[in-house]
């Protein structure tokens, strides 16, 4: 048992040092940076370069990475990207630290190249010295790890009782503008805050790299473990996230002695004690409804309570259907229309999968750009729909409508659960909510012999229509059309609808939507299932486009790009989904074809850096482009008309 | 130093929210050691026209001068490093700090290290309570006290000039009694006060010059004795009894509007 404790403690430790991090820069910025992980990979990769392809000494290696470079990115990010945040809307902030989530490794790899980083060797070297504890046998790495620990531990109370600038840290945290009141600077604080907070990623990422392989998802695991001592120490307390750090590592490890090695199923438990964690924490707080946060909302004094600015035409008949569509968006149908007519089926397919995931991403329409709640979990709810309709089609023969429905539902009924228990607490836990509920599924759904099928997954057959044969490659493309439209068709009347407005009263304000009888819990729920369900049919589609339900093909880290993709290219309209969609699909074809394999997570890297973009036009690069179109349209018009109309033209010409 | 010199000088500043205006083209001067009091109804832009002074909003036009250095549009931290204080309406205290957390924030700038003591001492011995109190959460102090300790912070961080929003707003009178004690003590250690209120007679029995706004325009100043009477009768168009706040003014019609001493 001694041996379960101890190394509990260790990866505890780990976890504690991460949450502390977290929970200083959330304390300092309002920002909850769901990038941590990533800096912590990151600082990890430094170290591993500098020690074991450079051959640094490792005392050294460790104090340029940890010390040295670590405390600068955070100094960076903050100026290049916090520093901008602090009135954005907590949905712009959450974009933006989930583009960092998605873009760091991406770039890390573009840097570093994608050799596999083998061996890799913790602060104590080579051939780490062993200790004799309780008769258990530790080595120097897990005793430095515990030592740093309890440094951590140490250095943090210190800090925060009595150093300047713990005082500073609990005067911004307490009021960023009596602060300015005395002559701080509450971005300064926030600075320091940010290079500390970053320095304890990179501290968490170096100490974790001897246990894991050096790679994105062992870190992402980290982090999300860290996610949950956060959420117990709701957000606020430094402590309390240290002591949730090592509860996470400690239940992790002790769960482990009680598990049969033998059955699959609790094989998917130990890895997802975390999740099972947080979203218990969750549930908890959820119980708990009147939280301080929703309280101060309603008496109008949190910062937090800042909301998107939506122009809602009060008293404005319902516009006709038609007046919606744009020239472009016309156009851009017609367009996608006639594609394959001239197209080769290799890139007819990549077009119906960029249908498909634009199908998907109408969710996101809903959820996001409607319901302003941010899902992290997208892909999650379409792999549901994916192995629901490879059940329901093949394992029990429905006709395949039937089949997409039901399916439909599954993943509906899956949304609405995750939103009842997440919605109330916020879009920050909605957002840890479904990344919880995702990688939760990933570990222990996804792996069930039935679903995974020996990794092949079970067949789909495109269905069959009288003469028609789905299966082939034009007429299945006229299928996802077709589905895609009437899901489309379903999306623009529901944002025309008294419940689509309603929807963008709650965004704006939800407390002033409250007192005009509206309640925006069962609106946002609503929203959920809806969504929920569009993505479980995208996840049939991309289920026939495959062939088969694999429900590998959805997992998390997939969603949080398909984010990122959404949040750069737009959330609000649907020809953005559409375009979206086709730019995930085709985009990184586009860069295999014409660039070398070094260069193969370009894609994803710019998706991320589009979605931290995005923080400074919330509307999407659709949108921006659609404005600075505008913008010349409107002065080449101006300058004609001044042409026109100036008895001198030629003094005139120079407005331009 | 020479009382005609003016400290602090505000010329045609305008502050607006969006499309909306709060102060349009203020003008006055607060001279060193005095206490000039803005009075006016709610919404007459004082709140407004106090975080344009201190850079908490930014003006839309007009200047703010300091000893002739042109301030306008500084950030709130620098203006307070400049010795320019405010007291906002809700006091402006760190409510989760200690009582002595506050004071060393607010010696923290502008104070050089080797006074700082002295300068907390000077607080506790102008404000015993807060000496007693020094470990409490400022959050748990009564209103008065609360009011104290933000006058204390202000002193504590040696400004010269500080803008106190509504300081008796919400306290019980004999409490307003000992806050004005505080503020004249505070004037006569040489602070300029620019004093924001909605209670006429004890703001004009205090002051050394009143200023009338009303929807965001200067529309009376003077010394009080000159300009107590038209204040009370011409403005409210009623005799008020002292003490009590001016109800919520209809818009400036007959002699205020014909008074418009703005540009003065």
């Amino acid at each position: 048992m001694s041996a379960y404790i101890i190394s509990g403690l260790v990866l505890g430790s780990i976890y504690a040092i991460a949450a502390t991090g977290l929970v200083l820069t959330y304390k300092s910025s309002r920002i909850f940076n769901f990038g941590h992980g990533a800096i912590a990979f990151l600082i990890a990769r430094i170290y591993y370069q500098l020690a074991q392809v450079y051959h640094w000494n490792t005392a050294l290696a460790a104090f340029m990475s940890i010390l040295v470079f670590a405390p600068l990115f955070g100094v960076f990010l903050w100026g290049f990207l916090f520093r901008h945040l602090t009135n954005a809307s907590p949905t712009v902030r959450l974009v933006a630290t989930i583009g960092l989530f998605v873009a760091i490794p991406a770039v890390a790899q573009l840097i570093f190249g994608y050799d596999p980083t083998l061996n890799t060797v913790g602060l104590a070297g080579a051939n780490p010295k062993l200790f004799h504890v309780f008769g258990v046998v530790l080595n120097m790495d897990q005793v430095l790890v515990l030592l740093f620990a309890a440094l951590v531990a140490g250095g943090m109370f210190v800090m925060i009782r009595f150093t300047t600038f713990g005082l500073l840290i609990r005067a911004v945290v307490d009021s960023a503008t009596v602060s300015r009141l005395v002559g701080t600077d509450p971005q300064r604080v926030s600075m320091g805050a940010w290079a500390l907070g970053s320095l304890l990623a990179g501290l968490a990422g170096v100490l974790l790299t001897p246990l894991v392989t050096l790679d994105v998802d062992s870190f992402n695991i980290l982090v999300v473990a860290s996610f949950a001592a956060v959420v117990l120490a709701r957000m606020d307390n430094l402590l309390l996230s240290f002591v949730g750090g090592l509860v996470v590592g400690l239940v992790q490890q002790i769960v482990t002695k009680f598990i049969p090695s033998d059955s699959t199923f609790l094989k998917g438990v130990v890895p997802s004690i975390p999740f099972i964690l947080l979203v218990i924490f969750l549930f908890v707080w959820g119980a708990n409804r009147d939280t301080v946060g929703s309280r101060q909302q309603a008496m109008g004094v949190n910062p937090d309570a800042h909301q998107e600015e939506v122009v809602v035409r009060a008293g404005a008949r319902p516009r006709a259907w038609w007046r919606g569509l744009t020239p472009v968006a016309v156009w851009g149908v017609i367009l996608v229309l006639f594609i394959p007519l001239y197209m080769n089926s290799f890139w007819l397919g990549l077009f119906s999968e960029g249908l498909i995931i634009g199908t998907i991403f109408l969710s996101f329409t809903v959820l996001t750009g409607q319901a302003g709640i941010i899902s992290l979990g997208q892909s999650t709810l379409a792999g549901v729909g994916a192995i629901a309709v490879g059940q329901f089609a093949t394992a029990f023969g429905l006709p395949m409508l039937l089949a997409v429905i039901l399916a439909g539902g599954c993943a509906a009924l899956l949304g609405v659960l995750v939103a009842v228990i997440s919605v109330r607490l916020g879009d920050l836990y909605v957002a840890l909510t479904t990344l919880g509920m995702g990688l939760l599924l990933e570990n222990m759904v996804y792996t069930i012999g039935r679903f995974d099928n020996f990794s092949i997954g079970v067949s789909v057959t495109p269905p069959k229509l009288g003469p028609i044969d789905f299966s082939g490659r034009t007429t299945f493309y006229f299928l996802v059309l077709a589905v895609f439209s009437i899901l489309a068709l379903g999306v623009f009347n529901l944002k025309r609808s008294s419940t689509g407005l309603e929807l963008a009263a709650v965004r704006s304000d939800p407390v002033r939507a409250t007192t005009l009888g509206i309640r925006p819990w069962r609106l946002k729920v609503f929203a959920f299932g809806v969504a929920s369900f569009i993505a479980g049919v995208g996840g049939c589609m991309m289920a026939m486009y495959q062939f088969r339900a694999l429900p590998e093909n959805f997992v998390t880290t997939i969603g949080l790009v398909w984010f990122a993709v959404v949040a750069t290219l737009g959330m609000r309209s649907i020809p953005a989904a559409l375009f979206a969609g086709i730019t995930f699909a085709v985009f990184p074809q586009v860069i295999a074809d014409h660039l070398s394999q070094s260069w193969q997570t370009l894609p994803t890297a710019l998706f991320g850096l589009g979605a931290i973009a995005v923080a400074r036009h919330p509307d999407g690069v659709v949108a921006m482009h659609a404005s600075q179109f505008r913008w010349v349209k409107r002065h080449v018009a101006m300058l004609f008309h001044r042409l026109r109309h100036a008895p001198e033209p030629a003094t005139e010409v120079s407005v331009a | 130093m020479s009382e005609q010199v003016p400290l602090l000088e505000v010329r045609g500043l305008s502050v607006a929210y969006g499309a909306a205006p709060a102060v349009t083209r203020v003008s006055f001067e607060l001279v060193k050691g005095k206490a000039v009091v803005v009075l006016g109804p709610n919404g007459a832009g004082k709140s407004s026209l106090a975080r344009a002074i201190t850079g908490l909003v930014k003006p839309s036009e007009g200047e703010v001068t300091l000893e002739g250095r042109d301030v306008t549009g500084l950030a709130a931290h620098k203006m307070a490093r400049l010795g320019v204080g405010l007291v906002p309406e809700d006091r402006g205290i760190f409510r989760g700090l200690s009582v002595a957390d506050n004071l060393r924030m607010a010696v923290r700038n502008g104070v050089p290290r080797n006074r700082r003591d002295a300068a907390l001492d000077r607080v506790f011995e102008l404000f015993p309570v807060l000496s007693e109190r020094r470990k409490q959460i400022a959050g748990t102090l009564s209103g008065g006290e609360q009011q104290m300790l933000a006058l204390a912070r202000v002193l504590a961080g040696e400004a010269r000039v500080l803008v106190v929003d509504e300081p008796s707003l919400g306290l019980a009178p004999q409490l307003v009694d000992r806050v004005y004690d505080a503020l004249r003590k505070l004037r006569e250690s040489g602070i300029s006060l620019l004093l924001i209120e909605q209670f006429v007679e004890r703001a004009l029995g205090f002051a050394d010059y009143a200023c009338l706004l009303s929807h965001g325009r200067l529309v009376l100043q003077g010394p009080p004795a000159e300009v107590r009477d038209d204040i009370l009768k011409s403005y409210l168009g009623r005799e008020e009894e002292s003490g009590h706040p001016i109800a919520p003014a209809p818009a400036p019609s007959g002699l205020a509007a014909g008074i418009n001493l703005q540009t003065a």
